[in-house]
């Protein structure tokens, strides 16, 4: 399988944090979504991966070649949306074609306005005075606007309204069309991962807790409702997680491990990322 | 490389048209003076200031981080600023020369191109000391640092003046006028390899 990005027991110490032996592989022509709570590592993995903090170990390979190799000739095929909008404020959508043209030799100018347009977004407003949806559209435009193959996502749909969101991940799964592309995007927004994303990566406290298909996932496991006397002949290795309530229990189970008559509902990915992090509190 | 200046000299735009409506108030007060260098001093300061207010426009957007992922070396993001700098430094000698023609100054006599040379190598020297300490701190902490860059030499200079030591010979003097090029070129290559190591090692 070809891989468009794969990390390697990749560490990074912080005081107080620390970025534990991670390991994840995309392969090429997916959207993995990569889940975690604030502060579990998220934007530090994928600044990671794109060099702007070094690793202390491990090794990361971006489209087959090594992330410095990668980094140095392939940045022309990489597109990143931040969190936030990083060009300064005074500038304006014409300015930003203007000169990312004379960035990336890659640049289509055609398709930057094509989607500015589609966007409606206004040439010679000041990008200060964008919304935070206009902002982020902007990104995505530019992320696009050249010869991206992988297109990293570090929150870029948080604090979109619905509509703005809808409109965006439109664009991702457009973009995903071509079998060589390839989508690593962070969200705390688990209802845009479930709709678009083909494996599901989940950090918690600087550790992959798992990386795997999303369909693999919502089989896999199941939230068992019943009473505590039931849950106490359920094997421990079946369960992954308990939430007790006034009527009995809830339990993230693996599906297969279950034996007998008991009521099993489908675990969405923020089931299975909530019973996770409580369980280990 | 062009990308990138270009970047910085559209976001300066509006700082640029705010600093030139202040040169053509200095421009209007050298002309009443009669003291024409005071005008071409204020260029030369604003110019070497606009680089930092470009690194502070930076800042603010975050752009550091973004820039890092595009096709751009962490170099070029430095030495685009350094050629930032140069550029605005020989934009203002270009007015100062065009303000002083009109003014009815020699602008080929050897007074005012030793002028324009010292301008020169004032703004470098400046500038090559406030690079590195602003890529290190950034600019909201390198203000006082800055200060400190700009009031030390000037302090030792008025020390060593108001002392009463002996002026130096005309002979030596030459002879230090022959090698202060020399010293600038230095200076500057070295201020931007420290400002491209600092930055090599920062994290964003």
């Amino acid at each position: 399988m070809d891989y468009a990005m794969k990390l390697e027991n990749v560490t990074k110490h912080y005081s107080g944090f620390s970025l534990d032996h991670v390991n994840i592989e995309l392969p090429a022509g997916c959207i993995m979504g990569f889940v975690g709570e604030n502060g579990a590592g998220k934007s530090t993995t994928i600044k990671l991966i794109l060099d702007l903090v070094h690793k202390e170990e491990g090794r990361i390979y971006l489209f087959g070649k090594n992330q410095k190799e990668a980094l140095s000739l392939m940045k022309e095929n990489i597109g990143v949306v931040m969190d936030e909008c990083c060009f300064p404020e005074n500038l304006n959508v014409s300015n930003v074609n203007t000169f990312m043209k004379r960035i990336y030799k890659t640049w289509d100018a055609d398709k930057f306005q094509q989607m500015i347009q589609k966007y409606e977004l206004p040439q010679k407003k000041a990008i200060k005075d964008f919304s935070k949806g206009m902002k982020m559209k902007l990104s995505i435009a530019c992320a696009l606007a050249h010869d991206t193959k992988l297109l990293l996502l570090d929150e870029a749909t948080s604090g979109l309204d619905p509509v703005v969101r809808d409109e965006i991940l439109d664009t991702f799964l457009e973009f995903i069309q071509d079998e060589t592309h390839s989508i690593f995007m962070s969200s705390h927004i688990l209802s845009d991962l479930e709709k678009v994303c083909d494996y599901i990566c989940f950090i918690h406290k600087g550790k992959i807790v798992f990386s795997e298909s999303k369909d693999e996932l919502l089989e896999k496991y199941g939230v068992l409702k019943c009473s505590e006397a039931e849950l106490r002949d359920i094997p421990k290795s079946a369960i992954k997680g308990v939430r007790k309530n006034r009527f009995g229990v809830e339990a993230l189970v693996l599906r297969e491990r279950i034996r007998g008559n008991y009521v099993i509902d489908r675990a969405g990915i923020e089931d299975i990322m909530l019973f996770y992090i409580k369980e280990g509190r | 490389m062009i990308g990138l200046l270009l970047k910085d000299l559209l976001s300066l735009k509006k700082q640029a048209v705010a600093y030139l409506a202040v040169a053509g108030f200095y421009a209007f007060l050298s002309f009443s003076n009669g003291n024409f260098n005071f005008f071409g001093w204020m260029l030369i300061l604003l110019s070497i200031m606009m680089p930092l207010t470009a690194i502070a426009f930076d800042e603010r957007a975050k752009w550091d981080k973004y820039v890092l992922t595009m096709p751009v070396s962490k170099t070029q993001v430095i030495i685009e600023k350094y050629l930032l700098g140069f550029l605005l430094v020989l934009g203002a000698l270009i007015i100062y020369t065009v303000f002083s023609a009109l003014y009815g100054i020699d602008i080929l006599g050897k007074e005012f191109i030793l002028v324009c040379a010292v301008m020169i190598g004032i703004a470098f020297f400046f500038f090559s000391l406030l690079m590195p300490v602003t890529v290190k701190l950034g600019t909201e902490k390198a203000r006082i640092t800055m200060l400190a860059i700009i009031m030390i030499p000037t302090l030792i200079v008025m020390s060593i003046v108001k002392s009463g030591a002996k002026m130096p010979s005309e002979e030596t003097l030459t002879r230090i006028a022959y090698v202060i090029p020399v010293f600038l070129v230095l200076l500057v290559a070295g201020s931007m390899l420290l400002s491209i190591s600092i930055y090599k090692n920062k994290e964003f």
